[in-house]
């Protein structure tokens, strides 16, 4: 027990290890549903957020500085390009009129459904925006 | 933004390392070392004292200010 706690990627990643513990009780309580009262979902992808989250702090601590720099301009650039085009997307989508509907692209059930594609869809695209910057951002120093 | 150029191409031939043993030395990746020496990223200030401590050279003798020549 002494030689786990000694270690000190242990102890800087306990907002991971928080937000994991939580989530990973919360989805046995969702499971079987008599070691807990059953939690919303919400709950438990927001726990597993804040630990993505926590990770992420944690990770770029680690990483050198021109990685750092690379990740801070690539969500700059490719977040706001992929804004930009989704902009542009949701332009058209409301030009196009009656021909296009948005739920035609909906991810699930009623309009829980339509928020969540409208977020994948935005997400997806700042991801995408996100890689080209990164990728640009390398080749451009080689 | 302007880039200065640097010698560190020239101090790592002289010494003989690779990218990757210059990278290892100052804890950071190649890809960074090769960064570095293309003039196409300029180190933090803590990374650039941390090359001239490896060399034992002065910042200036190292990297190039260009608008002060």
């Amino acid at each position: 027990m002494n030689f786990l706690l000694d270690q000190p990627w242990l102890r800087r990643t306990w907002p991971v290890q928080l937000g994991i513990g939580a989530a990973a009780i919360a989805a046995v309580g969702l499971a079987t549903s008599h070691l807990l009262a059953p939690v919303p979902v919400g709950i438990v992808t927001g726990l597993l957020g804040l630990a993505i989250v926590g990770g992420c702090a944690v990770a770029s601590r680690h990483v050198d500085e021109a990685v750092r720099e690379a990740h801070k301009s690539a969500w700059l650039w490719g977040g706001c390009f992929g804004l930009a085009f989704l902009l542009g997307v949701t332009a058209w989508a409301r030009a196009v009129g009656p021909a296009f509907s948005f739920r035609d692209l909906q991810v699930g059930q009623g309009d829980p459904g339509v928020f969540l594609s409208g977020i994948l869809v935005c997400l997806g695209l700042q991801f995408v925006g996100y890689a080209v910057a990164w990728a640009l951002w390398w080749l451009r120093r080689q | 933004m302007t880039l200065m150029k640097n010698r560190l191409k020239v101090l790592r031939a002289e010494r003989d390392w690779s990218q990757a043993d210059l990278a290892t030395r100052l804890e950071v990746s190649r890809q960074t070392v090769n960064a570095l020496e293309t003039g196409k990223y300029d180190p933090s200030l803590p990374l650039a004292f941390k090359i001239a401590r490896l060399f034992d050279q002065a910042i200036e003798t190292i990297f190039q200010d260009e608008a002060a020549g």
